[in-house]
């Protein structure tokens, strides 16, 4: 029986793939945005998350696969008949149009009546905090407040999906995370839907219900923040999101919990979970700075499963400290609130470390590692 | 310590340091065991092998492909294998092999008719926008297109009044000297007012508005479609070939007459004065002019001129509309617009040739 149209997701991306010439983009890819939901794709340049976006707004045909809103095929709909809202990184303002008559430009595309075009406009300027501004041209206007409007443009027909291509990649850092939080409480007031695509890590963290790590073309891994920071899929989610130690090793055996005995390249041997490594294999042991406990006594006193460390710098990053030990040849770096008591620990001192062994993860190395 | 290689059947030993500086004292022994174990099993031992880097690695796809497969590979570290994996993904990438020329021909032929259909589709789409232009009125921008006039037309005189001038001078001067000896000085007036008004104008034009005016469509527009400005439009639902493509075909039709008349007369004048300075009298080349151009000259090279126009501002914007990624890419577009732009000016002046020549004018 075919799904009642709310329970179908907002934007499916099914195996999608592009080609430059030659070159793979994307290579099928599927994603599927629920209502109200904002998913991010997130990777490195060149990842291919911007041609996906493409072509999910129809500026790029996909080689294969099909794109569907709300169930409907619309590979064959061209980009303003799909009916979504796209934001770029720039906020591509008409310049001879003031900010009211920028947001509005939408509403007139669409023939809707002047009583309700100015209505949307009013509310949706409220709504972004625009409202003072509304008589002004983009010449000006700050950067933020360009992209405040090409965002308010984008809402004010009230897409199925609202499309955004790095949208705050031009802002500098404070204006930037400003922002997000901004469209993080405007996109679940509305309960629009969102693709975001960045390759920002802390902005993918702030806005998205899940997020769609994405590398070479291909889906690496897709989930909540917070799962994605705790239980990374592969050594390149692991590398990508968030700081995290990386200790070459080989695993010597692995138990029936999945728990691998690994021995580190500098002579430790440790435990961590496996992930799809077996023994004998080459593999990376993933740790994030912040599960590491580290006091400044000895390995011993410090007890089971802990490691003796050279401390090496202290960094003081405002909430929190940043250290930089040797350990078994390798830098290892840890992370403390920066009102943790630091007595004994300066450079050169001699600390133990330890983690829970579910903490550490032994993917496999990536290719080239 | 070099390679070596020891070679058995079903088996080729390779040892010492295969990279860049030794592997090739073994490649072509390598390749050959390769292709004569063909279809047979084969094992290659690398357990000897002290040193590598990708030119080993090359050698051993190299074998790979003599051989027609994986051999079975003993000896070799995961580090070796990994390199392997990065070697065969790289040829995926650049396929080569025997049929590569046979390839190249047929993709530089697909290549051809490809950006010639192309072409030929970008036009219609500017054709049908044009017809259709009342339905969608608002969106055409009269700014835009006395914008681009300006652009293409009034700040091209200068330049073309300099090369008309020049050109005329150069014909004049270079004619003269042989005319001279059969007492036809005269006769350079006719000779040089007829390949100007005709052909060499109208064809000089086209080339000084594709240098001018196609590359910078291309770049314009291409710097619009790489800061996401045409998509923005079409999200919008504004239709980029009226906003952007039309304006600039309507100023180039309209300026390339202009600009051949100004070419055409400023290079009767570099005539004159070559011809006055060698004594023959100003009323005597008007004369001549008059009694030997008729105004179908004139007025066949104005219509060539116009489909000149047109052909190079849609070679232009279509480059433009085309623009890949990349920081390149529109410099890339802009070489396509002036290239394409002349070569499609000159071969339709080849075609209006035999036109006119078939209906007499």
């Amino acid at each position: 029986m075919p799904l009642a149209p709310q329970h179908l997701p907002r934007l499916a991306l099914n195996g999608i793939s592009y080609r430059y010439g030659e070159i793979p983009a994307v290579s099928a890819l599927s994603l599927a945005i629920a209502r109200g939901e904002c998913v991010t794709l997130l990777g490195p340049s060149g990842s291919g998350k911007s041609t996906a976006l493409a072509m999910a707004a129809g500026f790029l045909r996909p080689v294969s696969g099909d794109i569907r809103i709300d169930g409907r095929p619309i590979m064959r709909t061209p980009p303003h008949r799909r009916d979504i809202g796209v934001v770029f990184q720039d906020a591509q303002l008409l310049p001879h149009l003031t900010v009211a008559e920028n947001v509005a430009f939408p509403l007139r595309m669409r023939n809707r009546g002047r009583a309700e075009r100015e209505k949307a406009v009013r509310e949706m300027l409220t709504l972004t905090r625009l409202a003072a501004y509304a008589a002004r041209y983009p010449h000006e206007l700050s950067g933020g407040q360009a992209q405040r409007v090409a965002l308010a443009r984008a809402l004010v027909f009230a897409p199925r999906i609202v499309l955004l291509d790095e949208p705050f990649g031009a802002l500098d850092r404070q204006l930037r995370e400003e922002m997000q939080i901004e469209l993080r409480a405007l996109q679940r007031r509305l309960g629009v839907a969102m693709l975001h695509v960045t390759h920002d890590q802390d902005e993918a963290m702030v806005l998205s219900d899940r997020i769609a790590v994405i590398e070479d073309g291909s889906l690496r891994q897709i989930g909540t923040p917070a799962e994605l920071y705790d239980t990374p899929a592969d050594a390149f989610v692991a590398r990508f999101l968030g700081e995290n130690n990386r200790l070459p090793g080989r695993v010597e055996s692995i138990d029936e919990d999945d728990m691998a005995t690994v021995s580190l390249a500098g002579g430790a041997r440790i435990e961590a979970q496996a992930m799809g490594v077996g023994p004998g294999h080459r593999c990376i042991v993933a740790v994030r700075p912040e599960r590491i406990a580290l006091a400044a006594v000895s390995a011993e006193e410090m007890g089971d499963g802990a490691f003796a460390a050279v401390l090496r710098e202290v960094g003081f990053r405002g909430t929190h400290l940043r250290l930089v030990l040797d350990f078994a040849g390798q830098t290892l770096v840890v992370r403390r609130p920066a009102a943790a008591p630091m007595a004994g620990l300066h450079p050169g001192a001699e600390v133990a470390i330890a983690w829970q062994p579910h903490h550490a993860r032994a993917f496999r190395p990536e290719a080239g590692e | 310590m070099s390679a070596t290689i020891d070679i058995a059947p079903g088996r080729i030993t390779l040892a010492g340091e295969l990279d860049a500086r030794h592997a090739g004292a073994v490649w072509t022994d390598a390749l050959t065991a390769a292709a004569a174990a063909k279809g047979k099993p084969l094992i290659v031992d690398l357990t000897g092998v002290t040193q590598w880097d990708t030119a080993g690695i090359t050698l051993l796809a190299d074998i790979e492909t003599v051989f027609g497969g994986t051999p079975a590979y003993a000896g070799a570290t995961e580090q070796v294998r990994a390199l392997l994996d990065r070697v065969h993904d790289a040829r995926k990438i650049l396929p080569r092999g025997g049929a590569e020329h046979v390839a190249s021909w047929w993709a530089v032929l697909v290549s051809f008719l490809t950006a010639a259909t192309d072409g030929i589709a970008f036009l219609g789409e500017a054709v049908l926008a044009l017809v259709t232009l009342p339905t969608r009125a608002k969106m055409f921008r009269r700014q835009d297109l006395w914008r681009a006039a300006d652009q293409a037309g009034v700040r091209a005189i200068p330049l073309v009044l300099l090369l008309g001038v020049l050109i005329g001078l150069i014909l004049a001067f270079q004619s003269l000297v042989p005319m001279r000896r059969f007492g036809a000085d005269l006769y350079v007036a006719n000779l040089v007012a007829i390949s100007l008004i005709r052909e060499l104008g109208p064809l000089l034009a086209a080339v000084i508005l594709a240098g001018r005016s196609g590359s910078a469509f291309a770049a314009e527009i291409g710097t619009m479609k790489v800061n996401q400005e045409v998509d923005a439009l079409i999200t919008m639902g504004l239709d980029p070939v009226t906003m952007l493509v039309l304006p600039r075909l309507l100023a180039t039709i309209i300026v390339m007459p202009a600009l051949t008349i100004v070419l055409d007369f400023a290079g009767l004048i570099g005539m004159a004065l070559v011809l006055v300075g060698d004594g023959i009298p100003a009323v005597a080349i008007a004369n001549q002019i008059a009694a030997w151009v008729v105004p179908g000259d004139l007025y066949g090279a104005l219509a060539k001129s116009a489909v000149f126009g047109a052909t190079i501002a849609t070679v232009g914007c279509r480059a433009g509309m085309a623009t890949g990624l990349g920081p390149e890419a529109v410099g890339v577009s802009a070489t396509r617009a002036v290239v394409g732009g002349i070569v499609s000016a000159i071969v339709l002046d080849g075609i209006f040739a035999i036109v006119f020549y078939r209906l007499g004018i």
